[in-house]
């Protein structure tokens, strides 16, 4: 009798068992994890608010990845790779991480995404987001969509976002060269080997691939519609005729037109001194 | 808007360098004119400029074709609450001999770009003023 009372007592206490969250549902709480300490992060005022939403965001890349290595077949799987991609520049931006070095998760998602979907038709908002960065994984990832994937816009996509990418890790490397703190930093997000060899590259030859770049975008996709307007003819022509004229060493262009008074005004006409000028954002 | 107040606060150095400032700006000479000299969202406040009325120090210049930013290639490039903003803002300098030695794209991405974009275009306008 007493064996029995204690078996009843056991299962009336025992706790009921938690349902497991679905990975879809886990996702979305990682995206919705993500989007509320990345506002945090914008509207502190202090360091110490700052470094605390980074320390929320940090374990994100990493769990998004096992999650999307986990289940790789499902509809929101490409999304989440390319959310790995996402994080890790947010973190690369926002926090003093030293770096990932060969563990970087960006460079895990981006292997995993030419291993499984480059042939996806939905892949052209990763090629947006995969064209910001700066490590060799990014071009890799371009260049073997545009040679891969069977849909045209995605391929436009990709061609627009390689030469972006080549143009933009152009730039940065002209900065590194004055900001030896950052140049640092730099060698430990992104590998000193790596800089290194884009450091000896020829700089004529490298502005040469990157207009190529542009003009192969501009004449095989032009036509490729972008989501939020323009096409990528749009897009190549602008950057190639901005590089052609309105590059660092080239002379600047003539404008002219009235100041508030009416008086006009000639750029050329201040040959000899140091002119600022700013566009400023009419909305 | 910010970017004109932040120019405001290095005003001196900006002088001292002997850079002529100037910002485009795609309006009529009459709402150039308001911008400069009555722009209620850049002056006022209780700030060391709070007794101005508006902390635009750049001689403004009036574009309403948006010419100049069509050649300086920076027209029509920001989408802003729906719709296409005439200029995405950009900074030039321009060296004595007419030659472009920098030109900058503001990102707006940390909540210091302001103050940061301003910063650097006073040191380029330094080298460009040696």
């Amino acid at each position: 009798m007493g064996r029995i009372l204690v078996l009843v007592l056991s299962l009336s206490t025992a706790a009921p068992e938690e349902k497991p969250v679905a990975p879809v549902d886990q996702y979305q709480a990682m995206v919705k994890e993500f989007g509320q300490a990345a506002n945090a992060n914008w509207n502190a005022t202090t360091d110490e608010e700052r470094n605390r939403a980074a320390t929320r965001i940090e374990p994100l890349p990493l769990r998004l990845l096992e999650l999307a290595e986990k289940n790789p077949e499902e509809s929101w799987t490409l999304d989440a790779l390319t959310q790995v991609i996402t994080l890790e520049y947010w973190l690369d931006n926002y926090s003093s991480h030293p770096g990932w070095g060969k563990d970087s998760r960006q460079a895990r998602a981006i292997a995993i995404l030419l291993r499984d979907h480059v042939r996806s038709d939905k892949l052209g908002e990763t090629c947006k987001r995969v064209q910001y960065g700066f490590r060799q994984d990014c071009e890799t990832f371009l260049r073997t969509v545009i040679e891969k994937n069977p849909h045209r816009d995605v391929q436009g996509r990709a061609s627009l976002g390689l030469a972006v990418f080549q143009q933009a890790r152009l730039n940065r490397l002209d900065l590194l060269k004055d900001q030896p703190i950052v140049s640092k930093r730099y060698e430990g997000l992104y590998g000193k080997d790596y800089l290194d060899r884009l450091r000896k590259q020829d700089r004529a030859q490298a502005v040469a691939e990157v207009e190529a770049a542009f003009e192969q975008a501009a004449e095989k996709y032009g036509d490729v519609e972008l989501p939020f307007g323009g096409s990528v003819g749009d897009n190549a022509r602008t950057e190639l005729f901005a590089m052609r004229h309105l590059a660092i060493g080239k002379e600047a262009d003539e404008i002219e037109g009235p100041d508030q008074n009416g008086v006009r005004f000639k750029l050329s006409d201040y040959r000899g001194k140091v002119v600022l000028l700013y566009f400023w954002q009419q909305t | 808007m910010h970017q004109q107040a932040q120019l405001r606060l290095k005003k001196d150095a900006v002088e001292m360098l002997g850079a002529e400032t100037y910002v485009v700006l795609a309006l009529d000479t009459y709402r150039t004119r308001v911008f400069k000299e009555e722009n209620w969202l850049l002056g006022g406040g209780k700030g060391p400029f709070g007794k101005e009325k508006s902390l635009v120090y750049a001689t403004p210049l009036s574009d309403p074709a948006g010419r100049a930013s069509a050649i300086y290639g920076v027209s029509r490039r920001a989408l802003r609450w729906g719709s296409w903003a005439e200029n995405y803002p950009h900074w030039f300098v321009i060296n004595r001999k007419g030659i472009i030695t920098y030109a900058l794209k503001p990102t707006f991405a940390t909540p210091t770009a302001y103050q940061d974009d301003v910063d650097n275009v006073l040191k380029e306008l330094e080298k460009a003023a040696q």
